[in-house]
């Protein structure tokens, strides 16, 4: 059997344990619940997780035609950037991948598939600096929505110097404490 | 630990009482300690009832699950947003007889791939409701033991609970119905890693012992069958406040009975109280007409003001004459001219 | 690469001490601390607003200090956790919810899924079962035998420090949803404990400055922006410019004006941020159309109560405006603008907290002569309400075409939706004036529906990552529309929403507005005498006028 075939073949396994080896970066207990729970609007993330993760396989192994980035794998990403995970955490998932299809391929077909593996592998890699790509871009939108948040006034809430205080008295930097014993 | 205590406690309890009716304890495992437990639980009981009726209901806080009574023309959800107290008892009805909360889980329908439903929770919606309503016909039917004549209703549920009519005595449907739902509760307690991240002790222990309970009954009647008459008549002494222990009731009996006295004597102290709670969740006992009638709080402070407009205007007034916003109180003479400068 | 052992070549996902990568726990979850680090936690109050509510209710908000809640000396009272026991204590005392509460949970479960802040982090103690747990364990070891005797098996612990920063980080990753309320057998309100909880912690001085400040303006000016009267005004009349150049239609609100039939009563953003000042456009235009007799106050400029994020006696303080100045201006009811957690306040609390309104009229509506029974006794109509009836009555010149360039599906706003049961007049409103509306999936709406993330003072910046995480649920059946009818505008009936789920899907879904239900009113309105509309109420071209 020909390395595609075989990886055809150990597609759903290999997909699987990727899955539950980036879900078991989610504590145990959430983890099983994103794995159970299968509808997509109760369980955003574990479908996101199994959405994203599946189209890059498909990426990888050509079973996509385009060379776009799948937008489920874009969503992952997005998720991952805001999830508390250390920028190598949430794009380091890619690499995973890689010990996994060796354990699941075996050394024998590895060897024989010899150049095929090598292109996969670069493919891999190649990914990966998208990813963090990806995860940037993510950070730069959320740096933006920020942004976007204080253009609209939001901050006014909170800021102790709404305009209308600095009416009040101009001395800028009483302002906050007159007001306050003003009151 | 979490498993294993209770599971050892329970253990220990049936142990104790082994022994304990062998060794001559009959009288105190037979009439004391159902007297007492039975003192206890009411006890313990209608103090718990009583300690959550002191606390007032401050506020109206029904939680609505559906369209509140507004415009005439707009359908209201009488059963799930009720503005009124028949509406309400359907509502706590529903919640107490069919648990309808719960089954509300069922509701998601879009899945991706061709799997089963998933659904964790109907089963717990299921399993929960089995165990309750076993629960509530082995009760019912144990009033055989205590009431002579036996109530007419006490014969027509123990004949639909036999009416398969397998092995003699008949099997009660519902005394598998509570061993199968409290295995799967159990189960799916460990089963589902976060509930099991959420169960403590005191959620194991009742479902060992209920279990140890139901398991006891049935070896009485299904294997060594215990001499029943000898049982009525403890029973029956029971009630009647002539207790007296006739003959050999056997082991298991007093391990039956005392683990049911343990049970009696835990419940009020415990989340099994949540039979009486139900009754008395603010969020689901009250009906949405909170802008319809006021509702009235005994501790609310009256005292309790409001930063006044008097002094909101003393502190803008002049930016308000000078917006040719309306005041209460004009301007003294010299600031008015101020302002027109 | 052949005799490699999997693990050996794993990537070493770092495994820092965050919740969200940690390591498997084979700990129970009382053994997992809390690990309070920048981006999960709001910023403290500033001591001068701590000094401020202090000075109207003493004793309520612990000392005035200047704290950093990622240290491990928070300055907290040296006696802070018998304050925090007694104020456990007289809680139990006063609120029946509270003891039920605290007693009838038997974790079954039914809840943990059920939470946007557990499904978009994956925290257990996001469940709500554990975030009440939090507080029950407490409970157990200083009210219940049980708990005494069996101490640890009966789930009960002692409150220390580390309970204390657990209590502070998930009470504030809960946002009072209600949610988990509707799929509880017993009915158990997370809301009600995280609404005790904060309470609690404002008694031995942990707070956080989006709630305090807001409040403290709010006091003072009348509106959480802290806008002062002239300047209220003067905004007002910017969008009345606004309103002109796009309908040929000049408005002139009055501001407390005495002997008006109706005392209008918005949340402050609307006149000042957006997108709210855009439904707040809205309303002028209805108001013009229908020629309401009404007013607004500079008094009361607000109707949010952060209040209800912070405890009962500030929110009762900031809510009795509303009645104060409603008596004043001799108004004979009042009408509240879209907003969730002032309907909340407005449903379930005024009339109980500052009530009888007997000074006022039951709300008939001027323009149908519908009596609004429903809120015959708190005298106060929803803007959807009111709306809603002069649609049904014929009393309105609609126009959806000009609502054509929208497709437009619905966010229920948890308290309007599971607090209020406000759920078809919102959805009456946007089918009669807009054309292309659709909803979102069943079990994501109406009672169901999931929070914008961002609710009871957790929308200020600093958690914006949280915040994201939290809005997942939501965002991803937006997501969803999205795709499926290319819905590009998200409305509500809730000005908190407003302003977070704009961010929100800026991050998740961009390319989609987010609107209040009185924008497309506006934008449907046909005015007397105005002229043909080119652009909607943001300046943005109709369909068939974008060239």
């Amino acid at each position: 059997m020909n390395f595609k075939d075989t990886l055809a073949e150990k597609k759903p396994k290999i997909v699987q344990l990727w899955i539950e080896s980036v879900m078991a970066s989610y504590s145990a207990d959430g983890a099983s619940f994103f794995m159970k729970q299968k509808d997509r609007f109760a369980n955003p993330l574990g479908f996101a997780a199994k959405s994203g993760l599946t189209a890059v396989f498909d990426q990888l192994t050509g079973d996509r035609t385009t060379q776009e980035m799948p937008p489920e794998l874009m969503q992952f990403i997005k998720l991952r950037s805001v999830q508390n995970f250390l920028p190598s955490a949430a794009v380091g998932f890619i690499y995973q991948l890689k010990t996994i299809m060796m354990a699941q391929l075996g050394e024998a077909i590895l060897l024989e598939a010899g150049s095929e593996w090598f292109a996969f592998e670069a493919k891999i890699d190649a990914l990966s600096l998208k990813l963090f790509d990806l995860y940037m871009e993510d950070r730069e939108l959320l740096a933006q929505v920020k942004v976007n948040e204080y253009r609209r006034k939001n901050h006014v809430l909170a800021e102790g110097r709404c305009p209308s205080s600095m009416a009040v008295n101009n001395q800028e930097e009483k302002i906050e404490l007159k007001v306050i014993r003003d009151c | 630990m979490k498993i294993l205590y209770p599971f050892v406690a329970v253990l220990g309890l049936i142990i104790i009482a082994a022994i304990g009716s062998q060794a001559g304890l009959e009288a105190l495992f037979g009439i004391v300690f159902p007297y007492l437990a039975l003192l206890i639980f009411l006890g313990g009981f209608i103090n718990k009832v009583v300690g959550w009726a002191k606390s007032p209901v401050p506020f109206r806080i029904p939680t609505t699950c559906g369209q509140a009574n507004s415009l005439p023309w707009i359908k209201q959800d009488c059963l799930d947003c009720p503005s009124t107290t028949t509406g309400v008892l359907a509502r706590m009805a529903l919640e107490i007889f069919l648990f309808r909360s719960l089954f509300r889980n069922t509701q998601a329908d879009v899945y991706d791939g061709p799997k089963l439903r998933y659904g964790s929770s109907k089963y717990l919606w299921l399993f929960g409701l089995l165990f309750h309503y076993a629960f509530l016909v082995i009760i019912v039917r144990h009033l055989r033991l205590f009431a002579d004549p036996i109530p007419f209703f006490v014969n027509i549920l123990e004949y639909a609970d036999g009416f398969l009519q397998i092995g003699l005595p008949h099997l009660y449907q519902s005394d598998l119905v509570i061993l199968g739902a409290i295995t799967l509760l159990f189960l799916r307690r460990i089963i589902l890693t976060n509930v099991r991240y959420i169960s403590l002790p005191a959620d194991y222990f009742p479902l060992f012992l209920i279990f140890s309970i139901a398991a006891t009954g049935m070896l009485m009647r299904y294997v060594t069958r215990v001499d029943i008459v000898a049982v009525k008549q403890l029973a029956v002494g029971l009630t009647t406040l002539h207790p007296s222990i006739v003959g050999d009731l056997g082991m298991v009996f007093y391990v039956h009975i005392f683990l049911v006295c343990t049970l009696l004597v835990y419940f009020p102290f415990s989340k099994l109280m949540h039979m009486g709670g139900v009754f008395m969740s603010p969020t689901r006992n009250l009906a949405n007409n909170s802008r319809m009638v006021r509702h009235i709080n005994p501790w609310n402070d009256p005292n309790l003001k409001p930063h006044s407009y008097a002094a909101y205007e003393d502190e803008f007034r002049e930016f308000m004459v000078d917006a040719d916003i309306p005041v209460d109180k004009e301007l003294p003479v010299a600031a008015a001219e101020a302002t027109t400068e | 690469m052949a005799n490699m052992k999997v693990d050996e070549l794993g990537v070493s996902v770092a495994r820092d001490p965050s919740l969200m990568t940690g390591a498997v726990p084979t700990t129970d979850w009382w053994d997992v601390p809390a690990i309070i680090k920048p981006g999960n936690f709001c910023y403290p109050a500033k001591k001068e607003m701590v000094e401020y509510h202090s000075k109207s209710l003493p004793g309520k908000f612990g000392p005035a200090r200047t704290w950093d809640p990622e240290s491990d000396d928070w300055q907290l009272p040296e006696n802070w956790k018998e304050i925090i026991i007694n104020g456990l204590k007289e809680r139990l005392d006063k609120f029946r919810s509270l003891k039920i509460f605290m007693d009838c949970c038997v974790r079954c479960g039914a809840c943990a899924d059920k939470c946007h802040f557990f499904l978009g982090t994956g925290d257990p103690k996001n469940m709500p079962v554990l975030r009440a747990e939090l507080m029950r364990s407490i409970y157990r070891n200083e009210f219940t035998k049980a708990g005494k005797i069996l101490g640890k098996l009966a789930g009960a612990r002692e409150m220390t420090f580390g309970v204390l920063k657990e209590w502070f980080m998930y009470f504030y990753q809960c946002t009072e949803c209600r949610r988990c309320s509707v799929f509880c057998p017993y009915g158990i309100d997370t809301a009600e404990v995280t609404m005790m909880a904060r309470e609690l912690l404002h008694l031995v001085g942990v707070n956080t400055n989006w709630i305090l400040e807001p409040a403290a303006n709010s006091n003072r000016t009348g509106n959480h922006m802290g806008l002062q009267p002239h300047t209220l005004k003067e905004n007002a009349e910017y969008l009345c410019d606004d309103i002109e150049s796009i309908t040929g239609i000049r408005i002139t609100p009055s501001w407390n004006r005495k002997g008006a039939e109706v005392l209008f009563i918005t949340p402050s953003a609307d006149v000042f941020a957006e997108p709210g000042i855009y439904t707040f456009m809205g309303y002028l235009l209805l108001f013009e159309h229908i020629g309401l007799d009404y007013t607004f106050s500079t008094y009361a400029s607000e109707g949010g109560n952060f209040g209800l994020f912070t405890n009962n006696e500030t929110m009762k303080r900031l809510n009795a405006k509303m009645y104060a100045e409603a008596k004043r201006l001799g108004v004979k009811w009042i009408l509240g603008g879209e907003c969730g957690h002032m309907w909340r306040v407005l449903h379930q609390y005024m009339d109980t907290m500052n009530g009888p309104a007997d000074f006022l009229q039951i709300p008939k509506s001027p323009i149908t002569g519908t009596v609004f029974d429903n809120a015959a006794s708190t005298k106060m109509v929803h803007i959807s309400e009111f709306t809603a009836d002069l649609i049904r009555h014929g009393k309105l010149k609609l126009d959806p075409t000009r609502n054509n360039h929208r497709r437009v599906t619905y966010h229920d706003s948890c308290n309007p939706a599971r607090a209020m049961g406000l759920i078809e007049e919102p959805r009456y409103i946007l089918k009669n004036v807009a054309n292309n509306f659709f909803e979102m999936p069943e079990n994501t709406i109406r009672e169901s529906t999931f929070c914008c993330g961002s609710g009871t003072g957790l929308n200020t910046g600093e958690i914006m990552d949280l915040r994201m995480r939290a809005g997942l649920p939501r965002a991803n059946a937006v997501q969803y529309v999205k795709d499926t009818h290319d819905v590009d505008t998200l409305s509500c009936v809730c000005a908190i929403d407003r302003a977070t789920l704009t961010a929100l899907v800026d991050f998740w879904v961009p390319g989609t507005q987010v609107c209040g239900v009185s924008e497309l009113v506006g934008n449907a309105l046909v005015m007397d005498g105005e002229k043909e509309r080119e652009s909607g109420l943001r300046f943005e071209p109709l369909e068939g006028m974008e060239g």
